[in-house]
């Protein structure tokens, strides 16, 4: 338990520091990042083998106690299952898996305000093409897991149809076939229930094909309320997002993608950038965003700070206060 | 051993009394030259301050041996690509002298994109006695021009005069970690994080790839160059170190394209160690060729080894830095610390080496007596002539008096940078933004 707290802690700082290294003077030093994103990998795999263990024993309780109930309140259980840490909808999304690469999950990372930018990095989705072989095989593992932490990230990817969703909206992802989240545009990010995409935070993009879920579909993200700390690291497409309705959310996403799309249009810059979001695939996210500059950082990453803070678990609590 | 110290502290800050450190002031290289006369240093600000080692006179046997500024000079503005939208840094991260062919000196200094080549020459006679112009070189009315002189040099005050005359640029993606000069002293190779490139020293328009670890699909990138050096002896003969921990030698007479390796240097990873972090201490921040070119060295984040050209399989020596902050990965991880890159030298005769650490420490290791010494850099503990004490960390149990404790280590003050003299017993030691020079009295006659 002990290393799975501290694995969540060192994959916040990582995923600070791949953020903060986007404003550092000099450029992206390609070292250093991809030390961090090995760091940031190893850390989830110890923290996604703990969360399996953890899911399993709960599995295992919640079997239990379920036996012990009468039908109807069987019933009753399955249909509003709470937003909490475990998800069982975790193996029906897995069950759910097409064969298109599921967006990345995401994880929680920044409470503290001075660290808030860390979740407003950005995924650059054309460099991304393939999945990792290693986070498909994690995804897989992860069938069972609670992924309280991960988020998926919709991909920007055309051909792949984006699930972004938390696990408190595993409900909605099965309810809603929402348009898809990460279209060329970007232009329509909301769901048909008017939820918002959470663009809060963002979330790494992961060619995670196992763990897809929902394909295509866009659930209101409410990691934010959640207890789990997730930082959201998304692919911004080219234009479209600076279309987006004026929710502080959004507007926090929409300039790192027009800079972003600046950008793109560099090739040594694109090699650049692709290498930072390699580096990310790697072990399953993208940070497309990661070479742009925000000015809007600090605004957007109050925002999210706020949101992000008022779900935060206790034990989340303890890494802001760190 | 004993060290004798003379110090040069050299610091520009404005508010050095306040000990405020202006982030421009610290040194990024430290490099003596072939013959040990000249010691050059560059900061962050893109400045190279050259020091002369003065000579040695009867009148003043107190001051032989001492360095005194030579030349400063800028030798990197920042710049900003536009293309990027970056800003490249001025740093110069590495210098290197060229072996000496004539009167003027010249070194290559290079930041993270552009490698430059400066003349260093002495100017101290100037002509004097022209036809046509006076001596404050306004032209002369010519009426009053009745006979023809020749020009005659007289003696004037030393003028030192660096002139850029090189400068190659616009050859590396990523950022230049590393130059070496080739022993032919026509060539040399700059590298980057992905590629190695070899340059003539005359020809700025072009260079040769020579190395390039960058794979087609960049998410499949796995390690980075960290450092490259040539070979001291063997023109044709290049070595190069990963983030991986691997070191490879490669023949430039095998191929044109040097991704093939000749030697693979890897010693096979402990696997019941450090678990997040030991992508990162295992990560190679300096190589070193010896003097004699047989073996070579390598500094990690906590280990410095010694490597025989002749045997790949592990490392013939293993010498433990600091072994203490092995419980410490994670809080050096987030203050960044553990991305510290240190540098790592050998005597002339390669029988010591010598690495930095932190708190102003840096450590000697004597090879043959396996004796090793900590010693600190600092301005309280080191007065001119004064001894330096060695030091030790208390890594655990009962602290003795005068040893420091692993949690009073200061993690800013860090000794990356460092030189040993080519001949003799004078290291010169970089701290933060200041330079300290020692030299060892005692034993200068065994070394």
């Amino acid at each position: 338990m002990e290393f799975k707290v501290e694995a969540h802690r060192i994959m916040t700082i990582s995923l600070g520091k791949i953020y903060s290294s986007r404003v550092q003077r000099g450029g992206i030093k390609l070292h250093k990042n991809l030390l961090v994103s090995l760091v940031l990998r190893s850390a989830r795999q110890v923290y996604l083998s703990e969360q399996e263990e953890l899911y399993l024993q709960q599995q295992q309780q919640l079997l239990l106690a379920q036996r012990e109930q009468s039908p109807e309140t069987w019933s009753d259980r399955t249909e509003c299952e709470p937003p909490t840490e475990q998800s069982p909808s975790w193996a029906e999304m897995e069950s759910n898996i097409s064969k298109e690469q599921a967006p990345s999950w995401t994880e929680m990372g920044r409470t503290d305000s001075k660290e808030q930018p860390a979740s407003w990095t950005e995924v650059e989705s054309s460099g991304y093409k393939e999945q990792a072989p290693s986070w498909t095989e994690m995804a897989r593992t992860d069938s069972k897991e609670p992924a309280s932490s991960w988020t998926e990230m919709e991909s920007n990817n055309p051909e792949q149809q984006a699930a972004s969703w938390t696990e408190g909206q595993r409900t909605d992802c099965q309810e809603q076939p929402l348009s898809r989240v990460h279209s060329e545009e970007r232009t329509d990010r909301q769901s048909p229930k008017g939820l918002e995409e959470g663009r809060a935070t963002r979330e790494p993009r992961a060619p995670c094909r196992a763990v897809a879920g929902c394909p295509g579909r866009l659930v209101r993200r409410t990691a934010r309320e959640q207890e789990t700390a997730c930082t959201r690291k998304r692919r911004s497409p080219e234009q479209g997002a600076a279309a987006e309705p004026a929710s502080p959310l959004k507007r926090a996403r929409t300039e790192p993608v027009v800079l972003q799309a600046n950008s793109q249009s560099e090739e040594e810059q694109m090699e650049t950038s692709s290498n930072v979001s390699s580096l990310i695939n790697i072990f399953g996210s993208s940070f497309s965003g990661l070479l742009t500059k925000e000015e809007s950082e600090g605004e957007s990453g109050q925002i999210c700070c706020d949101q992000v803070l008022g779900s935060m678990g206790s034990w989340s609590r303890a890494i802001v206060a760190f | 051993m004993g060290e004798d110290i003379d110090t040069r502290k050299i610091n520009n800050s404005f508010l050095r009394d306040q000990n405020y450190v202006t982030e421009a002031d610290i040194i990024s290289t430290v490099e003596f030259n072939h013959t040990g006369e000249l010691l050059a240093t560059g900061d962050k600000g893109g400045r190279v301050v050259i020091f002369q080692r003065e000579q040695e006179t009867k009148s003043q046997p107190h001051h032989q041996g001492e360095y005194n500024v030579y030349s400063t000079f800028q030798s990197h503005e920042p710049e900003f690509d536009y293309l990027k939208s970056l800003e490249i840094e001025e740093k110069i991260n590495k210098i290197r002298w060229l072996p000496q062919q004539n009167a003027a000196h010249f070194l290559l200094s290079t930041n993270d994109k552009t490698i430059k080549l400066w003349k260093v020459s002495e100017r101290d006679k100037r002509p004097e006695g022209y036809n046509l112009k006076d001596e404050e070189g306004r032209m002369k009315d010519l009426s009053t021009v009745t006979v023809l002189q020749v020009p005659v040099l007289k003696p004037m005050d030393l003028m030192v005069e660096v002139t850029p005359r090189k400068i190659f640029a616009n050859a590396h993606t990523y950022h230049i970690n590393s130059i070496s000069v080739n022993s032919d002293c026509e060539t040399y190779m700059s590298a980057d994080d992905l590629r190695i490139n070899l340059w003539h020293l005359g020809i700025t328009d072009r260079s040769f790839n020579i190395v390039d670890i960058k794979p087609v699909d960049m998410e499949e990138l796995t390690e980075v160059i960290t450092a490259a050096e040539f070979h001291p002896h063997h023109c044709n003969l290049l070595v190069y170190s990963s983030s991986k921990g691997t070191l490879r030698l490669c023949d430039m007479r095998a191929a044109a394209l040097c991704d093939k390796h000749s030697k693979l240097f890897e010693e096979p990873e402990d696997p019941s160690n450090r678990f997040f972090f030991s992508e990162i201490t295992s990560s190679v921040s300096d190589v070193k060729f010896s003097h004699s070119g047989r073996y070579m060295m390598t500094r990690d984040y906590l280990t410095v080894k010694v490597w025989d050209l002749n045997m790949e399989t592990k490392p013939i020596e293993t010498y433990q830095i600091h072994d203490y902050l092995q419980s410490k990965l994670c809080s050096l991880y987030e203050n960044d610390c553990i991305f510290d890159k240190f540098e790592c030298a050998w005597n002339g005769s390669d029988s010591v080496i010598m690495t930095g650490a932190y708190n102003n420490f840096f450590r000697m290791f004597d090879r043959n007596t396996k004796r090793d010494v900590t010693l600190e850099a600092s301005r309280e503990n080191s007065k001119p002539r004064a001894v330096l004490k060695p030091r030790k960390v208390c890594t655990g149990g009962k602290r003795r008096k005068d040893e420091i404790s692993v949690d009073s280590l200061d993690f800013n003050k860090k000794i990356l940078h460092m030189a040993w003299h080519p001949t003799e017993n004078i290291i010169a030691v970089a701290a933060t933004n200041n330079l300290y020079i020692f030299q060892d009295k005692v034993n200068s006659e065994m070394h």
